[in-house]
């Protein structure tokens, strides 16, 4: 290694000590390491490794991700089950899915004392129907690009187009949990069209509502909701 | 077919399969390492640590020595700096209610909490704008109506009060309500009125 | 021999230990040599996976990059064949739901010849059959397939590739033979084959 990378590398290591010692920056992944270091894991390996990955992309919930972890450490039950919790948050981050809606209903569950295993229930549903509602949207030929990619027709910032899955999504989930059928698509359609359009202008940019709502289908939904019910 | 015999042709068949089209791994090794470039493995703390303090034999010493002085230096800055701007507990960091007016963003609405509970003695509401933690609401006068008055940035919440430890979901103010866990919450939208995010 | 065939020639003969340890350190052409190694393995899995030799191609370039980049987090006590597999599994799986709507041409494969004709069409009906058939399977069913009987990995390997419980890889394999007895159906009267 020559002189001059290893100035570098000094260099980078003060500036990095020095917004360290600053402080006020979002958690980081020895921040998160650190976090889960009291609960005692099997895959701990592999569970940092997602939320490493996670740490990559645009607008990751950090230190919402910190403070769950925390929770949980601190929650009673069994470590097997708050693992299983955080595994189905690695798959959902193994898998580039936005995992701000999976957190939401998280903190939820332990705030009401829910048993850790209805939980991760709950969890694993909802990463399915964002699994399948990413697919839907790339089926009806919506993408997310990263930052700085190419523009294609169609392909929206990376954030927006997490928003849309996970409004979409969410609004799925909650329709379900709530005791709807998954075979009346005309309803899972009605819940979708009523969030993204309350939503439209306020946290999902308009065109983006006006892009993807008319290429959605009730039959879609239903496939998507029977999906989460079988998977 | 028998079970032996397709297993052997499952075999046979996926071999061929790849013996067909395996002219297009030559030279991956050389288009792996072009790709590669002079890269090292993605190292961790410890490995650049590592990498910074054993350059050459002999050296190791004083290139420890230069470290710790450079980071002594940067860390009093830091910590002089960070003095002057962060709050003193890092605790209150989290703890310090973001409701405080004077730390509201501009485009926040200050939303209005209010349940009637006469005889109450404590009542807060939870939700997902408090990562589901107790903001508490107060009945200053003692009439038994309890408010609070939250800025949230525009968007969707969910929510429930919470009176002497009994959730409540379901308020009469709100937008909407959902099931969750077998429970009402309540559902408000916030903000509107041209494009978004 | 120029400097890099010298190097390439020193690896050749290394154990694979070494090799990872080298390239830890940050020697490509040590990579290179587990590259050679293990590329028909990685394509193969791919290829059985993802019905695309294209594909499969594009995804054993990516996880030996992937698994390069990621190699402080292998554990060297635990087998590195499994731990490349399960790389380049993950990232089948996320090109197959890329790529859900997106169908490719099915791509066509030589076909050899044989000392018996006869015999050499029917192995080689057999053979078609069962590689559309195993297109035709769904991918959870498929893979435990591939890595069994192409990669010849333990129940208990595959599991851990998967991520699915031992019991599942079983249930699935067997599932998925069934499965494909029923795609290939009656494959013709004359059955030479003996051994």
């Amino acid at each position: 290694m020559n002189r001059l990378r290893r100035a570098a590398i000094l260099a980078a290591a003060g500036a990095a000590l020095l917004a360290a010692a600053v402080g006020g920056a979002a958690a980081d992944a020895s921040d998160l390491h650190r976090a889960l270091m009291a609960i005692p894991l099997a895959a701990e390996d592999r569970i940092l490794a997602s939320f490493e990955l996670g740490l990559r992309q645009d607008g990751f919930p950090a230190d919402d991700l910190l403070r769950l972890i925390e929770r949980l450490a601190a929650a009673p039950g069994a470590a097997a089950e708050k693992e299983a919790l955080l595994l189905t948050l690695s798959r959902a981050l193994e898998d580039g899915l936005p995992i701000d809606a999976l957190l939401g209903k998280a903190f939820e569950g332990l705030a009401r004392g829910v048993p850790l295993t209805v939980i991760d229930r709950g969890l694993s549903q909802r990463r399915t129907l964002l699994v399948e509602v990413r697919d839907l949207l790339y089926a009806k030929g919506v993408f997310g690009a990263p930052a700085g990619a190419a523009a294609v027709a169609s392909a929206l910032p990376i954030l927006r187009f997490h928003a849309l899955v996970s409004n979409i999504a969410d609004a799925l989930g909650d329709y379900l949990e709530g005791g709807g059928s998954p075979l009346e698509g005309h309803l899972l359609y009605r819940e979708v069209r009523d969030r993204l359009t309350m939503l439209r202008g306020v946290t999902l940019v308009a065109s983006d509502v006006d892009l993807v709502l008319p290429r959605i289908e009730p039959g879609d939904l239903t496939r998507i909701a029977l999906a989460a019910f079988t998977g | 077919m028998r079970q032996d015999e397709l297993e052997r042709t499952l075999r046979d068949a996926l071999c061929r399969e790849v013996e067909a089209t395996a002219a297009r791994l030559t030279g991956l090794e050389d288009r792996v390492i072009a790709d590669l470039g002079d890269r090292a493995p993605r190292l961790g703390v410890y490995g650049w640590l590592r990498r910074l303090l054993a350059p050459s034999p002999g050296a190791r010493w004083a290139q420890a020595a230069i470290l710790g002085a450079t980071a002594a230096v940067f860390l009093i800055v830091g910590f002089w700096i960070g003095a002057e701007r962060a709050p003193s507990d890092p605790a209150d960091l989290r703890a310090a209610s973001r409701f405080t007016a004077a730390s509201a963003p501009v485009n926040d609405e200050r939303v209005l909490f209010v349940l009637p509970a006469l005889n109450a003695k404590s009542v807060s509401v939870v939700g997902s704008f408090s990562d589901w933690e107790a903001v508490p609401l107060a009945d200053e006068d003692g009439d038994g109506i309890w408010t609070a008055r939250l800025p949230l940035p525009p968007g969707r919440y969910e929510y429930a009060f919470v009176i002497d430890g009994r959730w409540w979901g379901q308020d009469p103010l709100a937008d909407g309500y959902v099931k969750s866990f077998g429970e009402y919450s309540s559902v408000r939208y916030v903000g509107g009125g041209g494009d978004g995010a | 021999m120029g400097t890099e065939e010298a190097e390439a020639s020193v690896y050749r003969v290394q154990d694979e230990v070494s090799l990872l340890r080298a390239s830890l350190a940050g020697e490509t052409a040590a990579w290179g040599e587990i590259v050679t190694r293990y590329k028909d393995a990685v394509f193969g899995l791919c290829l059985g996976f993802l019905r695309s030799p294209a594909d499969a191609e594009d995804i054993t370039h990516d996880a030996f990059i992937r698994a390069y980049d990621n190699l402080r987090r292998y554990n060297l006590e635990k087998r590195f064949s499994t731990w490349l597999f399960t790389i380049a599994a993950n990232l089948c799986r996320n090109r197959l739901r890329y790529r859900r709507n997106h169908p490719v041409v099915e791509p066509e494969f030589e076909s050899s010849g044989g000392c018996d004709p006869a015999a050499a069409i029917a192995r080689e009906e057999r053979q078609n059959r069962v590689r559309d058939g195993l297109t035709r399977l769904p991918y959870g069913y498929r893979a435990p397939l591939v890595l069994r009987y192409y990669n010849d990995l333990s129940y208990r390997e595959i599991s851990e590739v998967l991520a699915i419980p031992e019991g599942t890889v079983k249930t699935r394999i067997h599932r998925a033979k069934a499965m494909l007895k029923d795609l290939i159906g009656p494959v013709g009267v004359i059955d030479h084959e003996t051994g």
